[in-house]
This record gives structure tokens, C-alpha cells and sequence, in this order.
């Protein structure tokens, strides 16, 4: 994993939410992205208690050759 | 450079979501006794509320494995549907590569565990919440 960045805003159905924004490897993304994601997922959720937070979390991920293409500051 | 997904891409994150959506609709409708009515049950099922449907361990701090899978579950089912809402309508969403791959392989996952506890009360249970039912 290269970084991780989150906002809380509203999600589609109007409820709040958690958004991350997880940037991996090219080769965690491409090889091993079930592993990773599943790693990151269980990882957030034991340190942070979403629930009690009032927060659904979603996580997204990208590699960082798909970052370097699209140039998008929120996952800078 | 690596591919960024077309807007292909974002059909196969809304059938990975349906997928899911349609695991859990005809495990419960299948098992009601009338076959004639199962279609109509089916359609009773929401996407909001079976999102919204509350999920919480007996025990807290000590979630037992089923309650822990039924979580997984519940979170993964959640982001798919999140996913598959942006795939269809928010044009500003950059779908790339890893966003279609990473839908694909929480529905694989996804099925694999409601395989592994579907028949299990706690499992059946939220189910029902999904569909509706309150406690």
C-alpha cells in the first residue's frame, strides 16, 4: 500500500459516510489485489468503529500507474 | 501507460453488485413453499433498505467467526451497491482498472461466505432484516 486518503461526506442514498481512497502498487493492484483490499478492509474496520462513527464505509482503490494517468488531487 | 476502464467497465461493477443483490433476493424467496409467489416476493426486496439493515454481534468485542462473515458480508454488499450507484450515475467518477477488478473480486468473495453461513440462524436472520422484517 502507497497511501490512504478518506473524506466523510453523504453518500448516494444521503447517509453518511466514510469515503477511502487507497492507492496501491502496480503489482499489489495487478497480483495481489484480493489479499491487499481484504487486508486493508479488516484493518480500518478493527482501528476505527464505524458504527459508534454514524459512518458506512466504501473503499476504493487504484494503483499508482492509474493515479500517475489521471492526475486526480483528492488521491494525491 | 495502463488501461483506464471504459465506460464498459462500469457495466461489469453494476452486474458484479446485481450479482450479489440477486444471491441474497432468491436465497430467501426460495424458500417460500409457493413457487407461483416468489417472483412477487422478490421484487418487495429494496435496494436502500437492504443496505440499511442493521448488523451488530451479540458480544461486541468477541464476534463470533459467523457474525464476523456476516459483516463481511454486509460491508462488502454496501460498497458494491455504492459502487454500482456511481457506475451508473456519477459521471465524474474515473473508473479505472482496479475499481471493475476489486468489484468483481468482493462479489467472488461475497459469494464464497454467503455460501459458507446461509444456513446458519444468524445469517438467516439478517437476511430477513434485509428483506424488511424489524426485531
Amino acid at each position: 500500500m502507497v497511501r490512504i486518503r478518506y473524506e466523510i461526506g453523504e453518500d448516494w442514498s444521503g447517509q453518511w459516510a466514510i469515503f477511502f481512497r487507497i492507492v496501491l502498487t502496480d503489482e499489489a493492484a495487478k497480483r495481489r489485489l484480493r489479499e491487499i483490499a481484504t487486508k486493508v478492509v479488516w484493518g480500518l474496520a478493527q482501528q476505527l468503529d464505524f458504527p459508534a462513527m454514524g459512518v458506512f464505509p466504501y473503499h476504493n482503490f487504484r494503483s499508482v500507474s492509474e493515479q500517475e494517468a489521471l492526475q486526480e488531487p483528492a488521491w494525491a | 501507460m495502463r488501461r483506464i476502464a471504459t465506460p464498459a467497465g462500469g457495466g461489469r461493477v453494476s452486474t458484479a453488485y446485481y450479482a450479489v443483490f440477486h444471491l441474497l433476493v432468491e436465497d430467501f424467496v426460495s424458500n417460500w413453499p409457493f413457487a407461483d409467489q416468489r417472483a412477487r416476493l422478490a421484487r418487495v426486496f429494496s435496494h436502500q433498505r437492504m443496505r440499511d439493515a442493521s448488523f451488530a454481534p451479540r458480544d461486541k468485542k468477541n464476534p463470533t467467526s459467523v457474525e464476523m462473515q456476516v459483516m463481511e458480508v454486509v460491508t462488502a454488499f454496501g460498497q458494491l451497491q455504492g459502487d454500482r450507484h456511481r457506475a451508473d450515475y456519477d459521471m465524474g467518477w474515473k473508473l479505472v482498472g482496479t475499481d471493475v477488478a476489486n468489484a468483481i473480486s468482493l462479489a467472488e468473495t461475497t459469494f464464497a461466505k454467503w455460501h459458507a453461513i446461509r444456513g446458519e440462524d444468524v445469517a438467516r436472520d439478517h437476511l430477513l432484516s434485509m428483506f424488511g422484517a424489524k426485531r
